[in-house]
């Protein structure tokens, strides 16, 4: 059974905001499939650019509320696509990542 | 940067994550879409043996994927570009064209698996340029009037010269 999550919040409805033509995420099988989250304000839908600290900041808020939502949570992740303008950003996420592995994985 | 951050909201036991550079919308710096377990329960996608799924007019000697996977009630398909389903052959063409054949062989492919585009839960579509945004939208809507799957679209250097790559994940 695929069952459509609505938006927990108004501006987490980028179909609504930007007509994108997405669902906000979609729960299937006992998983949770999450839409590509950027920088906006949960409440109005405004943009919010800054520096990708930043950016990310706001993502995980929004990503919180929105898993939350469906009776998920950060705890719960899986599986992260992450996407960055910069390649600098994206080689030390790279670099990060790889250290990262050294830990359990789930 | 990034990864600082990353770490204070995801401390332990991390989960798979891959990492990309592209093209964002509307100037973003970061866009992040995420799978996570709705249930305590281990996903069902975990407890089965995977299967590959590779109709007759699929196979593609030398290269090293399965255009399809299924695993428990899930069916994961590798990023296709336009091709002509009979005979494998790149379909190049606007990416209104492109968009199209692409996912009316996923119908096709998802068709052979037992499935159909009606159980997608999660799209990823690369476009070579960002301004060709819309384009692929309005194809898109064609395909899903109603209920679309959660979806995640980003510029991206492309391989052969295609113009869009569009990989998902659907219900079994």
């Amino acid at each position: 059974m695929r069952e459509v999550i609505p938006a927990p919040v108004p501006g987490l409805d980028l179909r609504r905001e930007y007509g994108h033509h997405q669902s906000p995420a979609i729960r299937a099988g006992g998983m949770v499939f999450c839409s590509g989250m950027v920088a906006i304000d949960p409440q109005n839908g405004e943009r919010q650019h800054g520096t990708v600290t930043s950016e990310a900041r706001r993502i995980f808020e929004k990503l919180k509320l929105l898993l939350a939502s469906t009776g998920s949570s950060l705890d719960r992740l899986v599986q992260v696509h992450a996407t960055a303008s910069s390649t600098t950003c994206s080689t030390a996420s790279t670099d990060n990542m790889f250290r990262m592995r050294r830990r359990p994985a789930p | 940067m990034l990864n600082r951050l990353y770490r204070q909201y995801v401390p332990n036991a991390p989960p798979a994550r891959t990492v990309m550079s592209v093209q964002i919308e509307a100037g973003f710096k970061v866009m992040l879409d995420v799978v996570a377990a709705a249930e305590t329960r281990r996903p069902a996608a975990m407890m089965y043996p995977r299967q590959v799924i590779e109709p007759g007019g699929w196979r593609r000697p030398g290269l090293s994927l399965s255009p399809a996977i299924r695993a428990g009630e899930f069916i994961f398909l590798s990023g296709l570009t336009a091709t002509d389903p009979a005979t494998g052959a790149p379909a190049r063409g606007t990416v209104a064209a492109e968009t199209r054949q692409i996912l009316t062989n996923m119908g096709e492919l998802l068709a052979a698996a037992g499935s159909s585009l009606a159980t997608m839960v999660k799209v990823n579509a690369f476009i070579y340029s960002m301004l060709e945004y819309e384009n692929v939208n309005s194809v898109y809507r064609e395909f899903f009037p109603a209920d679309p799957p959660a979806r995640t679209i980003c510029g991206a250097g492309l391989i052969g010269g295609h113009k869009v790559e569009i990989e998902c994940v659907a219900l079994a």
